[in-house]
């Protein structure tokens, strides 16, 4: 049974596993906790000119926590930490004015528009963007 | 203005039989509006829960508001959200940044704070400098009671780290010019913290525009309920400063041994926050922003330039301003001594006439020492005081004067 909450895509994008595990030659790593209810995402990136080549995430936290996990994964690489922080702000703004699209030029967030009203998982959302840019963050200072 | 009285219920009862309330103390707390009052009622009658925990429906009802609150906050100061902190008031905002920001201060720095600050403006930064071996530098007042604007390129030096200024003195009235008082600290390295007790409740802001790096604000000034303020900075400060108070909200993540810490604003939020008194602050700025604050400005200066003339015409040579006797780059509040009276016996007498003013040192015992008195009366209009307020007002004092002077 879908759910407006957590569609069946929903439920489908957080079993995507394509970039869970670690990677052995990280440049950076973070986990960062939700302060509220204490689900972790850690990320593991490499750089190549100052912009995310690879990466890999450990994830354990709710639906909407993985499922965003997997999409920002999807949509990081070429990125810098302050492109990933510009996406979480402009994520964040979408998801408080229940924006269509919730992300422009990234329909697939669109997949948490169930959620605005619930302010308390926005958190859940942006947990991945924060742990993906302060693991970028420490990546690039090991290079600069 | 006389519909905006109207807004206000407690405006509408005799203090005594017959006596009908003249409400003159707004800068000691502000009067609340109904549209405040009916935000707190709605919040504590329809969702009423902690907030950022349980994701049932009056939790999330909760956590809305009081975002919606910073949000609203944020708009009233021109600056983003994540900037902005809720506090127990003013007091408790600058107690936070004497301490976490003073941490990051050194032995033989120093910090600047001008002879009109209220106490809580000047008593912290006692405090750090005895704690981490810093000068307290002292930046005088003119005769008129401004800062003294002429000084300040000498007194703000390299040594100086911190300048502490009043944006309005809550005894003369006078308007600080930020802006230039910015610039002079800046050039000198140092950063300013503005207190804006007493102007935050005139009309939104625009701190950018001010240039300060660190605003405080106090809740029931405008309006709100007690035990609610607000500390504004500017990101990259309040990232580099550890927190205050540590418990729940605050944190990131915490195992036995240690704990890290969340961003700002939740760094400094530790604990359950005031929810409902928040929500009374953000209807409170909603209800400010919506204001013609320059007809409301100049409605209460015609009101304060009656009354000083008003004072003069009764007390004569006996009668001294605390402050400036012009009404330029002033807020509309005024102080006063008239010689042979003690402020307290005055206000004793006018509150028998409905008429509240405050009596004392307003917790700026400085400024008074600076004029050679002990305290002062003080008259302190808000946007919906009227001229009715003003001549009950001076006959109460004129009748004091009758039976203290006889």
């Amino acid at each position: 049974m879908s759910d407006e909450l957590y569609p069946r895509d929903m439920l489908r994008t957080a079993s995507d596993i394509r970039f869970a595990g670690s990677l052995p030659d990280a440049g950076g790593h973070a986990t960062l906790d939700n302060p509220f209810c204490g689900d972790r995402v850690g990320f593991d990136v490499t750089l190549a000119d100052g912009r995310i080549k690879s990466l890999r995430h450990q994830v354990k936290a709710c639906v909407i926590c993985q499922a965003s996990a997997a999409l920002l994964s999807a949509e990081a690489e070429g990125r810098t930490a302050d492109d990933i922080l510009d996406l979480g702000d402009r994520l964040m703004a979408g998801l408080k004015q229940d924006a269509r699209p919730l992300l422009a030029g990234h329909p697939a967030f669109d997949l948490f528009t169930g959620i605005t009203r619930h302010r308390a998982r926005f958190a859940c959302v942006l947990l991945p963007f924060e742990a993906l840019e302060a693991a970028t963050r420490e990546a690039e200072k090991a290079t600069s | 203005m006389a519909r905006l009285r109207a807004a206000y219920p407690i405006l509408a009862q005799d203090i005594a039989p017959g006596v009908p309330l003249h409400y003159l103390d707004n800068g000691a707390t502000g009067q609340m509006p109904q549209p405040v009052l009916d935000a707190i009622i709605a919040h504590e009658t329809t969702a009423r829960a902690n907030v950022k925990r349980s994701v049932h429906t009056l939790a999330e009802r909760a956590t809305n508001a009081y975002d919606d609150a910073r949000d609203a906050v944020a708009a009233y100061l021109k600056v983003p959200a994540r900037e902005v902190i809720f506090t127990a008031g003013c007091t408790a905002a600058i107690n936070l940044v004497a301490r976490s920001h003073g941490d990051l201060l050194a032995p033989g720095d120093a910090i600047a704070v001008s002879e009109l600050e209220h106490h809580a403006n000047l008593v912290p930064w006692q405090m750090l400098a005895a704690r981490r071996g810093l000068t307290l530098v002292r930046l005088p007042m003119t005769a008129d009671g401004r800062l003294d604007r002429a000084a300040l390129p000498r007194l703000i030096d390299k040594r100086v780290k911190l300048v502490a200024v009043t944006h309005a003195s809550n005894v003369t009235g006078a308007i600080t010019p930020v802006a230039e008082v910015a610039a002079i600290a800046h050039a000198a390295g140092a950063l300013l913290l503005v207190d804006g007790a007493q102007m935050a409740p005139h009309g939104p802001l625009d701190l950018p525009a001010l240039g300060c790096d660190f605003y405080v604000l106090s809740g029931h000034k405008l309006g709100a309920p007690n035990g609610v303020g607000v500390l504004w900075g500017r990101y990259p400060l309040l990232d580099a400063m550890a927190p205050l108070m540590g418990g729940g909200e605050m944190i990131r993540s915490v195992t036995f041994e240690t704990s890290t810490y969340a961003r700002p604003p939740q760094r400094f939020e530790a604990g359950t926050p005031p929810i409902a008194p928040a929500v009374g602050l953000g209807a409170a700025c909603r209800f400010h922003a919506a204001l013609d604050h320059d007809a409301a400005m100049a409605h209460q200066l015609a009101l304060t330039g009656r009354l000083i003339e008003g004072l003069a015409r009764i007390a004569g040579n006996r009668l001294r301003l605390i402050g400036p006797a012009g009404l330029d780059d002033r807020l509309p509040l005024v102080s006063f001594v008239i010689e042979g009276t003690h402020p307290h016996d005055l206000c004793q007498i006018l509150d028998r006439r409905g008429v509240a003013l405050r009596g004392g040192h307003h917790c700026a015992q400085v400024l008074h020492a600076v004029y050679g008195v002990a305290g002062s009366a003080r008259a302190s209009l808000a946007p919906f005081n009227d001229a009715g307020d003003i001549e009950a007002c001076l006959a109460g004092i004129a009748d004091a004067m009758k039976v203290l002077l006889s």
